[in-house]
């Protein structure tokens, strides 16, 4: 009986922290919203306002027509797509290979693969802009997308979770005749979906909040500037501080959309292995 | 095991892709003609369009009105009309001054896009003059007989001076003034706003026994602390604020910074909101915002929220703006109000021709016309004296009663390296250095001006030498 009023106290605790803890992330987002469909005046007040009272809908409007959100969403939408779709594909393939594959300086290759992802991206801005501008890519699609078709997280994240699979399905596969490439697509990969589906998620979260790179690379060229860009553009003036949060919270959307769906495939992939 | 040719390839393709996309590559050739000149005569002699970018941080424009965005836009388009040797492109930064320092900076380091001409705010005069990637503008006006800085305000032109070179040529000037609510000071039943911190203090228990919770709302800006100094006529950085040879320490610790801060303090203890100021609009504003909610009668800022302000007062039939100079010790000043804002600088990592077109278009965006066009309506004062008589035509009694002050204040008094604003390369590190100074002014336990001041001053002397260090 003590057990269970341990375990029920327990439980009650650790469910009043993840609330604490939601509570705390979902907070700014609540804000974010909220605060787009008050007027100036409820924004100002002190203390501050939590709820419309009187909400403002055309805020949104606003910021959409006024902003001209569609283009940048439509911009971010296609750059983002691009680099979901190359580092997943790359991923796939470079996982394998260092999952199944014997060739010399594996380990090596690894080791200096996984060290790419420790670089944080400012340190190697200047040089990627060069190498860019050397391409002739400056302000173009290419060049906003390009150097994120391939990541040392996810061919790390692939590759553990091709290691998962059973040696003896593979040694199966290979007696039934299946060659390397029907192995990794007919088997390797769809037994990885829930890893693959969480790396299409994190590219996904990182190339549609990149800010640095598009404002470096965008120059002049104001048709491939992206929805994060766009947004620093909306309101900016006290008289349209609502407008701005509008413009915020319409950015924001599509990533809450992506969570929503994809939170099963998120947290399977990052509890993988977790327990043998 | 028997490896698949074609899984061999795509294997070996994703390797080296994401080498390429992964690791650092540098390339050092960097195919852009640098300037050597600034020779406008050249401009005659081209035969087509010269095109040129412009690369700005003004903004607004989206919603809202067209903003200082629009503002600037107008005058590129008005330019490009006017004749048909030069196109310019604009570049807007919606990120403001540290966007466009950021593109500035990563694109002298060979990323192929460095505009033609840039808008810099005026406390990175140094540090762009230390990326030796500018071609002054005492150059051009060396060239260039016809052009001239006899109607400028001298601190402006001074402002971008290091040593006897023009880094940079002024373009736009905001200072810090006192806002108040007429409001809120006849209710309370103070005749006329604060022009000394004794008043301030004192009418700040006025206002808050009328009903105004805080009184007086301070943002915790360290331009206005450095803006006392140059009233006070003290420089805030040694040789010559950094303007007769590079700074090696700072020296805005002294009796009048600590008395300043003093009354700062007294105003919080008070009761007094200290707000900050950076974050966004709700934060960076809050002591404006304080003001439009009846709990704060009188702040401080800039008059480049000006323009904004203006367009919020409709909202807010509680409060009638009078704007004022800031209050100082004394009620007098011995030197006078340093300008702050923004300023052109011509990059030298193009052709002599494309310079010779950006100082074509530098010149007619400082014309007095332009000056005067361009100070109407966006917050910022005149440049020029011949600009005054033409921007205070078009404004309204009411808008130029407001813009005066900071004109009056900008434009007359001492003009020294004192009052000309200082030039050093930390000076983002020693803005920081201040502000957390101020914050602790702030709070509790309420340590003294003095002692953050000199830890301050430390600090910000320690930034600037090793900022030094690293040239």
């Amino acid at each position: 009986m003590a057990s269970k009023q341990r375990r029920l106290a327990g439980r009650t605790g650790s469910y009043a922290l993840l609330t604490l803890l939601a509570f705390i992330v979902g907070f700014p987002l609540y804000i974010i919203f909220a605060g787009s469909l008050m007027s100036l005046k409820e924004i100002t007040s002190v203390p501050p306002s939590l709820f419309p009272m009187h909400p403002i809908w055309s805020t949104f409007r606003d910021a959409f027509v006024g902003g001209n959100l569609g283009q940048y969403l439509t911009v971010s939408f296609f750059q983002s797509g691009i680099i979901v779709v190359g580092q997943v594909l790359t991923s796939i393939l470079a996982a394998f290979a260092f999952a199944y594959i014997q060739f010399p300086w594996k380990r090596t290759i690894f080791v200096a693969m996984l060290a790419t992802s420790m670089i944080p991206f400012e340190v190697t801005v200047t040089a990627n802009l060069q190498t860019v501008a050397a391409l002739g890519w400056s302000e173009t699609m290419q060049g906003l997308v390009v150097p994120f078709l391939a990541t040392g997280f996810g061919i790390f994240l692939l590759r553990q979770a091709f290691l998962q699979i059973p040696k003896e399905m593979h040694e199966a596969a290979v007696i039934d005749g299946y060659s390397s490439w029907k192995f990794m697509w007919r088997v390797a990969v769809p037994l990885a979906r829930p890893s693959i589906a969480a790396l299409a998620v994190f590219s996904f979260l990182g190339a549609w909040n990149q800010y640095l790179w598009p404002l470096l690379e965008t120059g002049s060229n104001k048709n491939i500037q992206t929805i994060q860009m766009g947004i620093r553009g909306v309101g900016g003036q006290v008289s349209t501080a609502n407008v701005s949060l509008a413009a915020a919270a319409i950015a924001v959307a599509p990533l809450l959309i992506l969570l929503v769906f994809f939170q099963k495939h998120l947290v399977r992939s990052l509890t993988a292995g977790a327990v043998k | 095991m028997t490896l698949n040719p074609l899984i061999k390839i795509l294997a070996s393709s994703a390797l080296a892709l994401t080498s390429m996309a992964s690791v650092t590559l540098v390339h050092a050739s960097n195919a852009q003609a640098a300037s050597t000149t600034c020779d406008a005569s050249l401009l005659a002699k081209a035969t087509g369009k010269v095109n040129i970018t412009f690369e700005e941080s003004m903004t607004g424009g989206a919603v809202g009105g067209t903003g200082n965005k629009g503002k600037i836009g107008a005058l590129i388009a008005s330019y490009n009309a006017s004749q048909n040797k030069v196109h310019v492109t604009d570049v807007n930064d919606t990120g403001g001054y540290a966007d466009t320092w950021t593109k500035y900076v990563s694109s002298i380091g060979g990323s192929g896009s460095t505009p033609n001409v840039v808008m810099l705010a005026q406390e990175d005069t140094q540090a762009a003059a230390d990326t030796q990637s500018i071609v002054p503008i005492s150059t051009c006006l060396k060239a260039d007989t016809k052009a001239s800085f006899k109607t400028f305000v001298t601190k402006a032109t001074s402002a971008y001076t290091i040593g006897s070179t023009q880094v940079g040529m002024p373009f736009s000037v905001s200072t810090p003034v006192m806002y108040y609510n007429k409001q809120a000071l006849t209710k309370s039943g103070i005749k006329t706003p604060p022009t000394t911190m004794a008043e301030l203090i004192a009418d700040q228990k006025l206002l808050q026994q009328h009903g105004y919770k805080y009184g007086v709302a301070i943002k915790k800006d360290p331009w206005i602390t450095t803006t006392w100094m140059g009233l006070a006529d003290l420089p805030v950085l040694n040789n010559g604020n950094g303007h007769t040879s590079r700074a090696t320490a700072a020296t805005f610790n002294n009796a009048t910074s600590q008395a300043y801060w003093t009354a700062m303090q007294t105003v919080i203890k008070n009761g007094g909101l200290a707000s900050s100021a950076t974050g966004n609009i709700s934060t960076a504003y809050a002591n404006i915002f304080a003001i439009s909610t009846d709990d704060a009668g009188i702040t401080f800022d800039t008059t480049a929220a000006l323009g904004s302000i203006q367009d919020a007062l409709p909202l807010f039939p509680n409060v009638t703006l009078g704007v004022a100079p800031l209050p100082t010790l004394t009620g007098k000043s011995v030197g006078s109000t340093p300008p702050g804002g923004n300023g052109l600088f011509i990059p030298k990592a193009n052709s002599n021709l494309e310079t010779a077109a950006a100082w074509d278009f530098i010149k007619y965006l400082t014309s007095a016309a332009s000056i005067a066009k361009w100070s109407t309506g966006t917050g910022y004062i005149p440049i020029r004296t011949d600009s005054a008589a033409a921007w205070k035509q078009a404004l309204s009694a009411t808008q130029f009663g407001w813009y005066n002050v900071a004109y009056t204040a900008f434009s007359t008094g001492k003009s020294d390296s004192a009052t000309a604003g200082s030039v050093v390369g930390a000076y983002a590190d020693i803005q920081g250095d201040i502000v957390t100074a101020l914050n602790g002014l702030t709070q509790s336990p309420w340590p003294s001006a003095s002692s953050l001041l000199t830890t301050a001053q430390n600090a910000a002397t320690t930034h600037i030498l090793s900022y030094n260090g690293r040239l």
